[in-house]
Formats: C-alpha cells, sequence, structure tokens
C-alpha cells in the first residue's frame, strides 16, 4: 500500500504534469526498514528550475529550503512532512541528467500503484555519492541486516561504470564491504 | 567445544503450555524436562518470560515511542546461548548478557540498536540523555563487545568511559542523521 505521504506527495506533483521517480528512504522502505518519513523525488535537470517555481506558488506546500541541486518544501496536508525535490544532473557523472534519469527509469526502477520507485541499488548508488556517504553507508549496512542482498553493492558499480563514478565510489563500495565483514554483523545476516 | 544452553523445569515449577514449548526430552527417573519453546507471537514471548525464559520482543513501536520513527521487522533478542534452542519465525538478535532483558530500559534499548542500527541507537541516546545512566550505558556496551560499534556514533559523549576502538563518524553527519529524523511528536 503507498504511504500517505507519498500519496500526497504524488497528488501535487501530478498536478503540476512534473515527471519524477521516488528515491531515498521511501525507495528504500519498499524492500526494506526505514527510519525515513520524509519523501524525496528525482527530476531531470531541464525540469528542475520549473518544477521547483511551480511547487512554490503551491498553497499546499510550504517552501523549506533551496540547496542547489535539492529544494525542501513541506507537505501541509502531512504535518510539513519533508518533500524534497532533486535534480538528477548531481549524480549524472560523466553523462547527461537526462540520460541518468532515463537510464534509472527504465534499469532501475518499478512503478507500483501509479508511482515509480527507483530499486535499492540505485538509491545506493545516489546516497553513496553524497557528501554524507559514511553515514548512508551505514544505512546501507542496516539495509543488509534487514534482508536485502549484499549483491546490490556490484550493481551499484555498474551503475558507477556507465556514468563514469567508479573512481569515487569505489572507495565507498570498499568500505562498505570492509564494513559488512564484522564478525557480529555476519552472526546477524546469517540468522536470515 | 562449545557451550549449550537448555531451558530446564525444576521439580516444583509449572509446565510451559504444550504449543508454547514441547519438551524436548526427558531421561527416565529424572525430575527435569528439557523445552524447545516455540516463539510466534508477542503473547509467546510474555509467557515465556512469565516463566522466567530471558526472552524480549524489541518491536519498532516501542522505538518510535522514545524518539526515533522507524519501521524493522520485531527482533526476538534472546541470550546467545539460547538463541539455537528457540524455534521462532522473528529474527534473532542474540546477546551476551542476559541480564539485559530481565527489564530492559533506554540503556539497553540503546545497546541492543547498537548491533544493527547504530544510527538510531545514537539518536535514541541523544533524545533520552536525561534518562541515561552512563555507568549502565558503559556496563552493558563493554559486556555486549560493541566498543567498536559505540565509538563510530560517539557514545563517549553519553558514556565517556567507553574505551575508544576504530573510526567515529563525522559529527556533522551525526547532527544531519538526528536533524533529519524528527520525532513524531516534533514533525508537526
Amino acid at each position: 500500500m503507498t504511504e500517505p505521504t507519498v500519496a500526497a506527495a504524488d497528488e501535487i506533483l501530478r498536478k503540476h504534469g512534473i515527471r519524477y521517480v521516488v528515491v531515498g528512504g521511501q525507495a528504500i522502505a519498499r524492500e526494506a526498514a526505514t527510519a525515513t518519513r520524509d519523501v524525496d523525488v528525482m527530476v531531470t535537470t531541464a525540469d528542475y528550475r520549473k518544477a521547483v517555481e511551480q511547487l512554490a506558488k503551491d498553497p499546499s506546500l510550504t517552501l523549506a529550503w533551496e540547496g542547489g541541486p535539492v529544494t525542501r518544501f513541506g507537505i501541509v496536508a502531512q504535518r510539513g512532512t519533508p518533500l524534497d525535490v532533486v535534480d538528477a544532473w548531481e549524480f549524472s557523472g560523466t553523462k547527461s541528467a537526462q540520460e541518468f534519469f532515463e537510464f534509472l527509469v527504465h534499469e532501475h526502477s518499478v512503478h507500483v500503484e501509479g508511482i515509480r520507485y527507483l530499486s535499492a541499488d540505485a538509491v545506493w548508488y545516489t546516497r553513496l555519492l553524497t557528501k554524507r556517504w559514511k553515514a548512508y553507508a551505514e544505512k546501507i549496512v542496516t539495509n543488509i541486516i534487514d534482508g536485502l542482498s549484499p549483491d546490490h553493492l556490484d550493481r551499484v558499480a555498474e551503475i558507477a561504470r556507465e556514468f563514469g563514478t567508479e573512481s569515487v565510489l569505489q572507495e565507498r563500495l570498499d568500505y562498505v564491504r570492509e564494513e559488512l565483514k564484522r564478525p557480529d554483523l555476519k552472526e546477524l545476516v546469517r540468522e536470515e | 567445544m562449545r557451550l549449550e544452553a537448555r531451558l530446564l523445569r525444576e521439580p516444583g515449577e509449572s509446565h510451559l503450555p504444550h504449543w508454547l514449548a514441547e519438551p524436548a526430552r526427558r531421561s527416565r527417573g529424572r525430575p527435569r524436562a528439557e523445552y524447545r519453546p516455540r516463539v510466534r507471537s508477542p503473547q509467546d514471548v510474555e509467557r515465556l518470560r512469565s516463566h522466567h525464559v530471558p526472552a524480549f520482543l524489541l518491536t519498532p513501536e516501542w522505538v518510535t515511542e522514545c524518539g526515533y520513527p522507524v519501521n524493522f521487522r520485531p527482533w526476538l533478542v534472546l541470550p546467545k546461548t539460547l538463541a539455537g534452542q528457540v524455534s521462532s519465525e522473528y529474527r534473532i538478535l542474540p546477546v551476551a548478557d542476559a541480564d539485559s532483558l530481565k527489564e530492559p530500559g533506554i540503556v539497553e534499548l540503546v545497546t541492543f540498536l547498537l548491533r544493527f542500527d547504530p544510527l538510531a541507537a545514537r539518536v535514541i541516546a541523544s533524545r533520552n540523555r536525561g534518562r541515561l545512566d552512563s555507568n549502565e550505558l558503559y556496563r552493558r556496551v563493554r559486556n555486549e563487545g560493541l566498543d567498536a560499534a559505540a565509538t563510530k556514533v560517539r557514545l563517549q559523549q553519553f558514556a565517556p568511559a567507553i574505551p575508544r576502538v576504530g573510526a567515529s563518524l563525522p559529527v556533522s553527519e551525526l547532527r544531519w542523521i538526528e536533524r533529519n529524523n524528527p520525532a513524531l511528536e516534533a514533525s508537526a
């Protein structure tokens, strides 16, 4: 069943004709535990500015802050739950944001109840490319304890090769793999 | 060599209900029966606890009530020595110190979370600082051998005696995690 916060965000984005894909914790939540209640959506660079301008005028949202490739709104009907609109360009590496967005939509997303969600491997890819990647690495380990396959890490590496970001991501993927070798962790993953 | 634990009914103690724990073995002429508990519901856990079996069901509801809204499949927390003796569809979180399962509070919750979600452990410790006994937290973390996990999320801020083992996450990332996951009452 669609999360009420995601359904509310979808209704608003649809009203403005904004093409998007759900990323972040709400996308992970389809497959593993998550603490996130906010909704992160990715749009193409071509749509990003226009989408932000349209949403800023919508009375069902409040504009919280603009921070370059991310703009945060609050969904009024959902007690101000954050809706982060993210520019795909941030993660597209050596290719265009449009190519990256289409690649994700066609290769690494699923359509559920009319809403498109990024797959876990693509979410991990975006998370490991941010400046807060170490905290996200911990979340990835928690996702794996919760049942997601470590094989997703191989697919993250494939996405990185496709978009020329492997030099940045290799060290970060190694960090996650090293974390997974902790003896106490193996005990929990094996319990699955 | 390995240490094995068994649940044994002492003379004079009442039987566990047959649907909760079937006798696994009873030697001829011996007064004690060996049990293998089956745990399928929160009520099963409560019944085991009422028979002084150290078991605890760690639920997302409790973690959320303590200030970290989260969804996860519940963990059945058991002493390591008992973990292999229980049949359950719940995931099993083995702990070294059975004493931590008697009356789990904030300190025990933080210690349990360190095993599978250290970021949640950090946020819970921070949001319940006034209820956190630093000596108890030190003792529990040491008993479970979780010095490295505690260091990673800088729990020395709440229990300075915990030895620093390994690297810590940057302070800015820990602050961001806390800001980005507000407690339910603070999200309106």
